[in-house]
């Protein structure tokens, strides 16, 4: 009886959902139609299957094991896909091109979870270690990278390698910490100069209390202040930064308002949709708002137009159609769900791109192995460049040195583990709430 | 005579109906199309790359209005200058392939008349594939008399206290709202609720399941998703609560099971409704009138003050409505004068669960959206509300909760912006330590 009760909700469930997702990828459709030639299409890529999960079996030696640890749930959810995608599509194409050291890879997928909960990562990466895996990729939040660190970079240690932290303090932090990302610096910069150039020079900054927060906004507050802007609201010092648990925001828009910005950056996470809704409610001109790489998405679920001209910053560039169309293929495929964000995909491709090279590099699956060739994969040492795992792996075997060049389009690992050079892209909202390319600074 | 005058006036002024309305057209149609979409296309475009940098600015006056027609020019460290004209945006951009200093200056004998410019060149430093920002402070404004429309500082400032007040009050009744049935809850069974915050949660997420996917209309969206909420309460005082009571488990007991249920239900609406805000209707409304809020604020604020009332006259005036009193005052004395205490308490929980629902839904509606997680956010300010109005009491709770509105929403005119929940709490503790039984809380008698 519970039983057949059990059975008929999870049809209702399923059902729902299924209703769900049709109802996103019509919206979806309508929207992504606005990019020109960036509309992939999905029929003609050949979907590639999910790499397997690692068993007990997998001698660690042999057998590259990497441990994602994701946001799957929290205030960074929303943004989880992308590096999802990224992650999968990586393994997936790896083992099509004959595995690491000549074995398919498997995975551990696990969840970081967001800083209000820390002990859904800390036993994510509790399981990661005991499990032994190659490498660990992730988290996307700074500040969950920063909690759990200690535990990884234990001995022996274990290599870490983030598709999207930005904290400047996670520079040079342990000799296993690597990024895919630019830190704050070279976004802030491209969002300072953006902002100045529109002709603003009084921005208010809504800045929620989180370190990704905080270090962005200090960063751009620079920028502002060298190209002879100022900070009207949110500035460094001033304690006007909003708790991340906040949901009402309308007085903080009236407070930011009250000082009279030529623009306002929006520095948060999932909190952005309050505070859009509050701002155009208290009659905002939408095109002066900006958004950072932690909020920049699609916002399917306002009003069309109520985004139009507000621009936004975020890592890498624009990754291009034939790398969306492996993605959207990749993901429909394994997740079953149609891919909204393509946020931090090419960081997290990348990401483990080296790892497995460098795994190949070193002749053996092990962090140790991994850990003294991610520098020399990356190009520090200013070898054969090569764009794709295949082209790459007759390198890497040969011992001889080479240089992987992928989607995100990174320079190599400085001495502190942080890519040299990184693109940031500046896109621009359209009348349907989503965003559109529209150029790539380098810094 | 009088007739074919008529008849011709009338002709006459048809002839007018069809311009009017092909004028009136037009000016609607061209309200859609963004100005200075077609101009900008005349300003040069520059997008950098391994070869290429920007040099970029955007001249607008006091009041954002770009400055059209203003010659910019660019001093290159070597090679020969190069002058621009902004355009309707009021943008200039170089395209430079070079790297090093580079001068902007702006001529000042072409700014439109009353426009004033303090600093009239910049000298930038420019890296290849980047962009190099110049800001021009241009003061005084293009508006027909030339005066800059400024509002005094203290005015702007007391603006926002009257705001920030109204918004107070309107946090206030919707906690009160969701918060007047953990009171209940808790006076007639001794239990704290922590899943009622995911009972205001459900309001929001099944609001925007009706509204939001299948499109129907709010209200009958909003009256559909408050009898399911009711639903629920009465599904689960039958199913948990209730076998839960008669197994004679503890209060303290039961109060774990609850954080379990509100937790299990947290990530069960993350699961299904995904990590971002859903929202019933996409419309974002104006702000207007005395409060300056949007329209559906106003009714929201009504509706809470209405049903507030009513749940009042219900507790006070009604036979049920004394009878839970009296299960609240003492369950046995209750008990033992012919009261169904077991129907009381599952009427109290269909009560307060469709009131949360009511909420979740206000709420839904006046913020524009409900996340997952925000019922489990606003439950600390709803137990701070009926701690500090007195628990148990519903008259307490609407009082607590105005208190704990206000101040959260008010505290950042004179603390950091952080500390507007710790403020709250501050509060609450501070009343606690004068009246341990709340605002409107009964003495205990102790012994």
């Amino acid at each position: 009886m519970i039983k057949t009760l059990r059975g008929r909700a999870t049809l209702t469930i399923v059902g729902v959902t299924a209703l769900a997702v049709a109802l996103a990828g019509c919206a979806n459709n309508s929207t992504s139609g606005s990019t020109p030639g960036a509309k992939p299409s999905t029929s003609t890529v050949a979907a590639l299957p999910k790499a397997a999960t690692c068993t007990s079996s997998d001698d660690a030696t042999t057998t590259f094991k990497l441990g994602t640890f994701l946001p799957l749930t929290g205030s960074l959810a929303f943004l989880g896909p992308g590096a999802v995608s990224g992650a999968g599509l990586a393994l997936s194409e790896i083992n099509k091109d004959g595995g690491v050291l000549g074995k398919p890879t498997c995975t551990i997928d696990t969840d970081s979870s967001d800083t209000d909960n820390p002990t859904i990562g800390n036993s994510s990466i509790a399981k990661l270690l005991q499990a032994k895996v190659s490498a660990i990729l992730g988290a996307e939040s700074s500040s969950v990278t920063e909690n759990v660190l200690s535990k990884v970079t234990a001995s022996p240690g274990t290599v870490m390698i983030s598709p999207a932290n930005t904290d400047d303090k996670l520079t040079g932090i342990s000799k296993w910490y690597f990024r895919t990302a630019p830190n704050n610096t070279v976004e802030a910069n491209a969002l300072g100069s953006q902002i100045i150039s529109d002709g603003h020079t009084k921005v208010g900054i809504l800045v929620f209390n989180d370190p990704y927060g905080t270090n962005l906004r200090d960063a751009t507050q620079k920028i502002v202040e060298k190209n002879g802007g100022t900070v009207t609201y949110g500035a460094t010092g001033k304690g006007q930064e909003f708790p991340s648990t906040q949901t009402t925001f309308s007085s903080d828009v009236s407070a930011v308002l009250a000082t009279k910005p030529d623009a306002i950056v929006i520095d948060a996470f999932d909190q952005t949709q309050a505070i859009i809704t509050a701002l155009a409610s208290a009659g905002w001109t939408m095109k002066n708002t900006y958004f950072v790489d932690g909020n920049l998405s699609a916002y399917p679920k306002l009003a069309p137009g109520t985004l139009t001209g507000a621009q936004g910053t975020t890592q890498g560039v624009n990754p291009n159609s034939a790398f969306k169309a492996r993605l959207d293929a990749w993901y429909v495929k394994n997740e079953g769900k149609k891919l909204t964000t393509y946020s931090y995909a090419a960081e997290s491709y990348d990401a483990v791109m080296l790892l497995a090279l460098s795994a190949d590099a070193g002749k053996s699956a092990t962090s140790a192995a991994i850990q003294p060739k991610m520098l020399p994969a990356s190009g520090s040492t200013n070898g054969t460049v090569c764009k794709t795992y295949a082209a790459c792996l007759p390198l890497a075997n040969a011992g001889t040195d080479f240089h992987y060049t992928g989607p995100s389009s990174i320079g190599p690992f400085n001495a502190g583990h942080d890519p040299s050079t990184g693109y940031i892209g500046i896109y621009k909202y359209n009348s349907t709430n989503n965003f559109d390319f529209v150029s790539a600074v380098k810094g | 005579m009088h007739f074919s005058r008529l008849s011709r006036s009338r002709s006459g002024s048809k002839k007018w109906v069809l311009p009017t309305l092909v004028a009136l057209l037009l000016a609607f149609l061209a309200t859609f199309i963004p100005v200075g979409a077609t101009a900008s296309a005349a300003v040069p475009t520059c997008s950098p790359d391994a070869t290429t940098a920007c040099v970029r600015g955007t001249l607008l006056d006091d009041d954002s209005n770009a400055v059209a027609k203003v010659s910019v020019t660019l001093t290159p460290p070597t090679g020969p200058e190069e002058t621009e004209v902004t355009g309707s945006t009021g943008q200039w951009v170089f395209s430079v392939h070079e790297k090093g200093q580079y001068k902007v200056s702006v001529d000042t004998s072409t700014l439109p008349k009353g426009l004033k410019l303090a600093v009239a060149s910049k000298t930038l430093t420019v890296a290849l594939s980047s962009l190099a920002p110049a800001a021009f402070d241009i003061t005084g404004s293009q508006t027909s008399d030339g005066h800059v429309v400024q509002q005094s500082a203290t005015s702007l400032y007391l603006l926002r206290v009257w705001q920030q007040f109204a918004s107070g009050l309107r946090l206030g009744l919707l906690i009160a709202l969701a918060s007047i049935g953990l009171s209940l809850v808790y006076g007639t069974t001794g239990l704290s609720n922590f899943a009622h915050a995911e009972q205001v949660t459900l309001g929001g997420m099944l609001g925007f399941t009706f509204a939001g996917v299948l499109g129907l209309n709010l209200i009958v969206a909003s009256v559909i998703t408050v009898i399911l909420c009711a639903l629920t309460g009465y599904l689960q005082d039958k199913f948990i609560w209730g076998p839960l009571r008669k197994r004679g488990l503890g209060l303290n007991q039961l109060m774990i099971v609850t954080i379990g249920l509100s937790i299990a239900l947290e990530y069960t609406y993350q699961y299904f409704y995904g990590g971002q805000p859903v929202a019933m209707t996409g419309i974002i409304q104006q702000n207007t009138g005395p409060l300056y809020m949007t329209p559906i604020s106003y009714l929201s604020m009504a509706i809470a003050v209405v049903v507030l009332v009513a749940v009042g006259l219900f507790l006070l005036k009604t036979r049920i409505g004394r009878a839970t009193r009296a299960v609240s005052d003492n369950r046995a004395l209750a008990a033992a004068s012919g009261i169904d205490v077991d129907r009381i308490i599952r009427l109290v929980w269909i009560i307060s669960t469709g009131l949360a629902g009511l909420a979740g839904v206000l709420y839904s509606l006046v913020q524009g959206g409900m996340q997952w997680s925000t019922g489990l956010q606003l439950l600390l300010l709803m137990f701070a509300a009926v701690t500090l109005g007195g628990l148990g009491t519903a008259f307490g709770a609407l009082v607590g909760s105005m208190i704990i509105g206000v101040v959260v929403e008010m505290s950042n005119l004179v603390l950091s912006a952080d500390l507007k929940y710790a403020t709250a709490l501050v509060i609450l503790i501070l009343v606690l330590l004068v009246r341990p039984q709340g605002i409107l809380g009964r003495r205990e008698r102790i012994g």
